[in-house]
């Protein structure tokens, strides 16, 4: 058994004026992986890429130990997928969905089913064309979670949720990845929800990866410093330091401490104004805007 | 697992598989042009059936523990049912029909060389359906000489099944050796899909590479600046659809013609006095255009509806604009009708057929009012077979005289109801769904 969930390494592809890559991006066993990134800036295309919709220019994806080509049968078979765009409109009911995904799954557990049937408030005679979006997203998840897949990949699975529903969605994925050999990667534009239950987070732009790692790291890293305007402008240019805001005489920079330490601060005789650290969705859109 | 498939793909399609044994069953039933008309339904509705089967080949399938191998041969197999429910259907009528005091007009050798064409030609179209196609844009597309090649290339191929009754013998005895070469370089292409196993998913015309399967608000398709210009008003949206209008009537005519040419070596006006109002209907265009219509007027306006609706437009405008595009269709099929008579001349008929015209404006009108309500070109198919049945079971009943009187009072009947029908549906789905309904949603795209 490898010992990360997924492992993905100089992939690559390219449509149009955009380009994913090469990236590489892993996932260990175990965690809760939060996949962020402005619109376009490639989660989708590197989702379809693992479960094999499209076909990469270059690089290797590797899911539970498994290449996503060469064991395409026996990764989706331990590979759950939740994204937007299943419908599932044309099979009339929810009973039918389920008769038909439970098919191919010898892991599919009826009890479990119906348990988050419940939970979701989803019956099995209702019409899928009358289910509301969210409701919808609620049946995807429920027929991914159903089968116990090691690996849940899901895409915008929050999107027109209420906030009642986020919580048992979440609620869920938790109890879904409990256990060592469990692993959940979420792609969401819900950065507070991710905040509150992923471990492991990962952020993309412009098809490059941003930076990757555990969550408690990643805000540790980065740092959100006020300083004086002649002194900011003595380390704009500098690797690790992007300016945020020039207001006036006081000037805010974004600090990657991995490349520009704290400690160079003192060094260089810098006397920050002040010194904070960022929330998710602060460094989420800080970084967004020095783009 | 691959039965799994097959059942599930059969279930989705279940409402099609009555119209295959009707028709394939009319056809084992009827002579001459009816026999040709429903041989080539029969075949061209289990042809098309691979593009609804296409649409399962979508995301929901593919993120599935499923090889594309398997994908695949589960398509194949499932296709290959329908020229053996075209088969069946005619094996019933040629040995039951006796019985019941019917004269088949196939014998158990013509329907097992038939048989074998259907399969053949439902293998090939698997074929052609698994290579990238080019999607239909615009007319503008038939400038390209490539691209016309192929879309002639694609009409020539729909032609097919109606040239069945001239391309397949109906003995043995009848079997040249050109025509066992033919059938077995067919069979060679038909069983390829399944014989070659490459790593690659079902399209069936609908999925390919070509079209990364990233969201489309992010990789818009090409068209897509020039439809939300469109949307600027209604003015906008109309050229587009009147452009639709015009293809399928030109499209109408030319296989009209064609027919006459190949067919019957007469090339007559559609109001020539020697052209009788059943054959004008069933030969003469119309009801090509039953089929095409309501499926382009109506994918055309369903998606806008939404966007429509906030847009300062009155419901009434909107309502009336939704029953009356459809009318484009036949009313412009008329106008080239009247130049190809003016070209062909001959003596015209009193009515310039009047009462197929109304039939028809009912039928699209409905057609279209359909497609906008439920999102779907099942719906219109439903509604388009509906009056062909009824009307080639009339044909059945009656006898020839007969016929002619009962179609001048039933079709404009017909007409006039379906015209009301389609103000009433429209005003529906116009002034009482909710965003919420389906009309509203655009298909999920692959």
């Amino acid at each position: 058994m490898s010992a990360n969930a997924l492992e993905i390494r100089g992939l690559k592809k390219s449509y149009g004026a955009f380009t994913l890559g090469p990236l590489d991006l892993t996932v260990p066993m175990g965690a809760i992986y939060g996949f962020v990134g402005p619109n376009g800036s490639g989660k989708t295309t590197t989702i379809d890429l693992i479960f094999g919709l499209g076909k990469e220019d270059a690089g290797t994806i590797t899911a539970l130990g498994l290449d996503h080509r060469r064991d395409e049968k026996a990764m989706k078979l331990r590979t759950g997928y939740v994204g937007p765009e299943l419908t599932h409109s044309s099979w009339g009911r929810v009973g039918r969905i389920i008769a038909f995904v439970k098919g191919f799954y010898p892991t599919w557990d009826d009890q479990y089913c119906q348990q988050l049937m419940e939970t979701f408030g989803l019956h099995p005679d209702a019409r899928v064309l009358t289910l509301s979006f969210g409701a919808r997203i609620k049946l995807s998840l429920m027929l991914a979670l159903s089968w116990r897949p090691q690996l849940l990949v899901l895409d915008e699975p929050t999107v027109g949720l209420d906030a009642i529903s986020k919580r048992q969605v979440f609620a869920e994925l938790l109890s879904a990845v409990q256990g060592e050999d469990r692993a959940v990667f979420i792609s969401s534009h819900g950065i507070t929800d991710l905040e509150r239950f992923a471990d492991h987070v990962g952020m993309i732009r412009q098809g490059q990866l941003v930076f990757e790692g555990p969550m408690a790291d990643i805000l540790e890293r980065f740092r959100l410093i006020d300083l004086p305007a002649e002194q900011a402008a003595r380390i704009e240019h500098q690797a690790g330091v992007l300016v945020q805001q020039k207001a006036g005489s006081r000037w805010r920079l974004l600090v990657d401490q991995q490349t520009f330490p704290s400690a160079r601060l003192a060094q260089q005789g810098l006397t920050p104004l002040s010194d904070a650290g960022l929330s998710l969705e602060d460094l989420f859109v800080a970084l967004g805007q020095s783009a | 697992m691959m039965w799994h498939l097959v059942r599930a793909q059969l279930w989705r399609v279940r409402w099609l598989l009555p119209q295959l044994l009707l028709t394939g069953g009319m056809s084992a039933a009827s002579e001459g042009v009816s026999h040709r008309f429903m041989s080539g339904l029969a075949l061209g509705s289990a042809g098309s059936l691979l593009l609804t089967l296409g649409l399962f080949w979508s995301r929901e399938l593919r993120v599935l523990p499923l090889v594309a191998e398997t994908a695949l041969r589960s398509a194949w197999y499932t296709v290959m049912i329908f020229p053996a429910v075209i088969m069946a259907a005619r094996l019933l009528v040629v040995l039951g029909g006796p019985l019941v005091g019917l004269a088949p007009s196939m014998t158990m050798e013509g329907v097992m060389l038939r048989a074998t064409f259907d399969a053949i030609y439902i293998g090939v179209s698997v074929w052609l359906h698994q290579r990238a196609d080019t999607p239909w844009t615009g007319p503008r597309q038939l400038l390209d000489p490539r691209e016309a090649l192929g879309i002639f290339g694609i009409v020539l191929w729909l032609a097919a099944p109606f040239a069945a009754p001239e391309l397949v013998p109906r003995s043995l005895a009848g079997v040249t050796w050109l025509h066992i070469v033919f059938g077995f370089a067919g069979l060679v292409v038909a069983t390829w899909p399944v014989l070659v196993t490459k790593n690659q998913w079902p399209s069936l015309g609908i999925i390919h590479e070509r079209q990364p399967l990233a969201p489309p608000t992010r990789v818009p398709p090409k068209s897509t600046d020039r439809w939300i210009d469109r949307l600027r008003g209604m003015s906008r949206l109309l050229p587009g659809q009147l452009a639709s209008a015009v293809v399928i009537a030109l499209l109408s005519l030319g296989a009209y013609v064609a027919f006459g040419t190949v067919v019957r070596h007469d090339v007559r006006s559609p109001f020539d006095t020697g052209v009788s109002d059943l054959e004008f209907l069933f030969v003469g265009g119309p009801v090509l255009l039953m089929l095409l219509g309501p499926v382009g007027i109506g994918t055309g306006l369903s998606p806008f509806l939404r966007r429509l609706k906030a847009m300062p437009i009155s419901a009434t405008r909107l309502i009336v604009t939704m029953t009356a595009l459809p009318l484009a269709t036949p009313l412009l099929y008329w106008l080239c009708a009247g130049v190809a008579h003016l070209v062909l001349a001959g003596p015209v008929v009193a009515d310039l057929r009047a009462s197929v015209l109304l039939f028809l404006c009912g039928i699209l009108t409905l057609g279209s009012a359909l497609v906008s309500r439920f999102n779907s070109p099942t719906g219109p198919l439903a509604a388009v077979g509906l009056p062909i049945g009824g009307l080639l079971a009339a044909m059945m009943m009656f006898d020839k005289n007969q016929i002619e009187l009962f179609f001048a009072v039933l079709l404009p009947v017909v007409g006039l109801a379906g015209l009301v029908a389609a103000l009433l549906l429209n005003h529906h789905t116009v002034t009482r769904l909710s965003s919420h309904a389906a009309v509203y949603r655009v298909p999920s795209s692959p």
